[in-house]
């Protein structure tokens, strides 16, 4: 397996250590009526116990473990979001000191990513994705005296427009995901250059050895030794494995009886003892690269294709918000990836915990994201410059959602703001135009839903496709004038 | 090795007005890569009368009659005899024939070196069942004459060789089996799938499974439609096209009211492609499949398919490796829809897959070279 270079591999691992805001799942608008401060019901409540639970069972013994590893010479990297190191120093001080022990080791690479950990790479705007880096370097910089040049990009594809900003950032070298479009069918095990910019590869499937079957009973290689994960290590293929794990695994998500801990405690010795090295992110994405992989994406092609209707739906409605909601806490509390990542059934692991759960799961959360973002934009569209353009604006919960339909079957998608309306506009088959023409049900939806008169007087009776999509496209755009 | 002159039979190819099914590009790819070879092919066929070259195969023409199918095709047996009889000098060495249709001709020229490929029987055809009325009965009858007096048999799968050797007898050192080939770069295009999704009327980010072929008991389109409330139970946004026509359309078509299905009627090749090529699952719920063309277009298109667990799909896919097999029942193929449905990453992988399988063993440079292996068996003085 090893080729002809029996070199055993080097090992680059970095650990993910984030804790993301919950929403608050029975958020109702009606529950809050009247309460001055409505967004502090949007997230979890009980925020502080939580993280001290994942604190004790995982982030304590888990770094205390690492500690001693780094003192041996054992090398990793640390992602850590700026949402956790704030939280953190709110609450448990304590946590921080320990945590910044081992960031500033000499042994500990700390990465760059996005302060909120947070979907804005995705955006087509990425205004948002640098400033989020560069407020997380302030942070490092503030926290752990160090500014770091390599960036996580592991929670969805790298784009030809992300790599230009991680650039322009002074970022020198990514990691990505090897489940990724531009990764997709290559040996992970290799540097590579993504236009220009080294990145590395996550290996999945050992990745989630570790993340996902370490527990598994079931699993024919139950139960999992540090010796025997080295061996594979070992005889992978390539000059550098690199693998990226959620640091909640260690302890929380995989509870510390199933023995992930001691796991963890032996894996350098074991490493050591098969000749496998570990190295630094920043080192590894020095070593030549095997090839470029920045040509092969097609733009707008499959990566984009991976998301499912209900994520499209949110991350469109989240970036206009970026505009409409006054407080940025709130707003980008709600650009977590976590949020996203949940609005799908079955979302790629590699290193993070498995996610897998049914249709209903995946609405219900939609549905609690859409509600508490519309709410905040309710709340904020009075303080705007123009309340009422800021209205129109908004997006609404499913529950309100204009739902495309023929007279004997529903079409598949809904819209959720006047934005979504226009662009599915361009693609609704011609007998369910017609089907809601007859009903008058777009003057309707946004007369009585959006509230938007004006429109609603205009778009009446007008069954051409193109021109109801015109007249909505150039209201938005006047709308949004009188807000800025 | 010695350039060959070969008689293909056949009642319909690419280059001529009738087309019927995938009989056709077939025959007529095979023809034309033993053509580039340098053999001299000529192709007996219906069609306006007038010979033709056609890259570099000769076509003979004749437009035959008749009350009924077995009227008809006698007519076009006799015709296509008489053409042939004006070309065999220097002889044919080979006389190829496909399907059942032309047996009559291959009875008239029994002494030759003939050779007889299935592409179906006419039990399968039928899902698998007899039936008592007449035309069944000939058409079978013929097919097992067929295989009787043809020097070598040819099948285009290991399940069609069992069926033909239980139906008709035909002993087993005379068939060989030689898949349907495929040219594995016409089927394979850069499209952007949500652009072909929203001509059709769909958000570009919904599931689309897709159906391709005859609407007709054969190739199980009801068991698909009565599998579609079970996966819309478990995830909603999955969208359902049907592309092909058949007997069966205005029956489907009352069973999928209200459900998220398009019925596309016949589509061109160019569409047929593109719609290949967007869509995220390939279905292939056939009760009866001797090869499944389907699935090697499917997977020049590196998709992943989810087919029932019969004929030539049975022993083509390799369960969880390039697809997912599984009984002929709505439910199971509901099953293996949902099981794959949501997980981009891995459809792309058993799409990936299928598409090394194809290279491997259906371009038509592997297919060519088999179907010479028998033509060479039976020069050389039997198979």
């Amino acid at each position: 397996m090893t080729g002809e270079d029996s070199n055993p591999p080097m090992v680059c691992l970095g650990f993910d250590i984030h804790y993301p805001c919950y929403l608050n799942p029975n958020f109702q608008p009606d529950v809050v009526k009247g309460k001055r401060n409505a967004k502090d019901s949007y997230f979890n409540p009980n925020t502080k116990e939580d993280l001290g639970r994942v604190i004790d069972r995982s982030f304590r013994p888990a770094t205390e473990i690492l500690l001693d590893l780094l003192d041996g010479g054992f090398t990793c990297a640390f992602s850590i979001s700026g949402v956790m190191v704030e939280h953190l120093e709110r609450w448990y001080p304590e946590t921080l000191e320990l945590l910044s022990r081992a960031a500033t080791h000499r042994n500990v690479e700390v990465l760059a990513e996005t302060y909120y950990h947070s979907v804005a790479g995705q955006f087509a705007d990425l205004a948002e994705f640098e400033d989020e880096i560069l407020m997380h370097r302030d942070l490092m910089k503030e926290h752990f005296s160090v500014a770091p040049t390599t960036f996580a990009h592991t929670d969805y594809p790298i784009t030809p427009a992300t790599a230009e900003a991680l650039a322009r950032a002074g970022i020198r070298a990514a990691i990505i995901e090897g489940n990724g479009e531009p990764a997709l069918e290559r040996g992970p095990n290799h540097t590579y250059t993504y236009r220009g910019l080294p990145v590395l590869v996550t290996h999945c499937d050992l990745s989630d050895d570790i993340a996902v079957r370490f527990p598994w009973r079931e699993w024919d290689r139950w139960p999992l030794m540090a010796d025997r994960y080295a061996e594979w290590l070992a005889v992978s293929p390539g000059d550098c494995i690199t693998l990226f794990l959620d640091y909640r695994i260690f302890g929380d998500v995989i509870g510390s009886e199933t023995g992930i801990l001691e796991f963890l405690r032996a894996l350098p010795s074991a490493l050591a003892e098969e000749g496998i090295q570990t190295v630094h992110p920043s080192d590894a994405a020095r070593l030549s690269p095997h090839g470029d992989i920045g040509e092969t994406t097609v733009p707008g092609g499959p990566q984009s294709q991976q998301r499912t209707i209900l994520q499209q739906s949110a991350l469109e409605a989240v970036e206009e918000a970026g505009g409409l909601v006054a407080d940025p806490a709130v707003w980008r509390c709600l650009l977590e990836t976590d949020h996203i990542r949940r609005m799908a059934m079955r979302s790629p692991s590699c290193g993070k915990p498995l996610h897998a759960v049914s249709h209903q799961a995946t609405y219900d959360y939609f549905a609690s994201f859409m509600r508490i973002l519309s709410h905040a934009e309710e709340q904020s569209a009075a303080s705007a410059r123009s309340p009422k353009s800021a209205l129109a604006l908004r997006c609404v919960p499913p529950d309100k959602a204009f739902y495309f339909s023929s007279h004997d079957r529903p079409a598949g998608y809904a819209a959720h703001s006047l934005q979504e309306l226009a662009n599915m506009l361009e693609f609704a088959p011609d007998d369910v135009i017609r089907y809601h023409v007859e009903r008058e049900d777009f003057y309707r939806w946004i007369d009585q839903v959006i509230g938007d008169t004006k429109l609603a007087g205009k778009v009446r009776g007008v069954s051409h496709r193109r021109k109801l999509q015109l007249t909505i496209q150039k209201r938005i755009g006047k709308l949004w004038k009188r807000l800025s | 090795m010695e350039t060959l002159k070969l008689a293909f039979f056949c009642w319909e190819s690419l280059h001529s007005s009738f087309k019927v099914g995938g009989l056709a590009p077939a025959a007529t790819h095979l023809a034309e890569h033993l053509a580039r070879r340098g053999h001299e092919v000529h192709f007996f066929t219906r069609g306006e009368p007038g010979d033709a070259v056609i890259n570099n195969v000769h076509y003979h023409y004749c437009l035959p009659f008749g009350d009924n199918i077995i009227e008809y095709c006698r007519t076009m047996s006799n015709m296509l005899v008489d053409a042939f009889r004006a070309c065999d000098t220097p002889a044919f060495d080979i006389l190829h024939f496909h399907d059942w249709h032309l047996v009559e001709a291959m009875h008239t020229l029994r002494d030759r070196n003939t050779v007889l490929s299935f592409h179906s029987t006419e039990y399968g055809r039928h899902g698998g069942n007899f039936g008592g009325w007449r035309e069944f009965q000939e058409i079978s009858g013929k097919e097992w004459y067929g295989g009787y007096i043809a020097k070598a048999v040819t099948t285009v799968s290991n399940s069609t060789k069992t069926e033909v050797m239980w139906l008709y007898n035909v002993p087993e050192w005379k068939v060989t089996v030689i898949p349907n080939g495929i040219d594995p770069d016409a089927y394979h295009l850069m499209v952007d799938p949500g652009e072909v999704k929203k001509h059709y009327g769909i958000h570009p980010l919904a599931p689309v499974v897709l159906f391709v072929g005859r609407l007709t008991y054969q190739k199980g389109p009801d068991l698909l439609i009565q599998a579609i409330p079970r996966i819309l139970a478990t995830r909603w946004d999955v969208q359902f096209l049907f592309a092909g026509t058949g007997d069966m359309r205005g029956y489907l078509e009352g069973m999928a009211h209200g459900l998220p299905v398009q019925f596309l009627g016949y589509v061109s090749d160019a569409d047929h492609i593109r719609l290949l090529n967007a869509c995220d699952l390939v279905a292939i719920p056939s009760r009866n499949e001797p090869f499944g063309l389907v699935l090697t277009e499917a997977w020049s298109a590196e998709r992943c398919v989810v087919a029932t667990d019969v004929g030539g799909l049975s022993e083509n896919i390799d369960n969880y490796v390039n697809g997912i097999k599984v009984p002929v029942r709505p439910d199971s193929i509901a099953w293996g829809i949902c099981h794959l449905i949501d997980d981009p990453a891995y459809m792309q992988k058993l799409g990936k897959a299928g598409r090394r399988n194809v290279m491997e063993k259906f371009r038509w440079d592997v297919v060519t070279e088999r179907t010479l292996g028998v033509y060479r068996n039976l020069l050389a003085g039997g198979p």
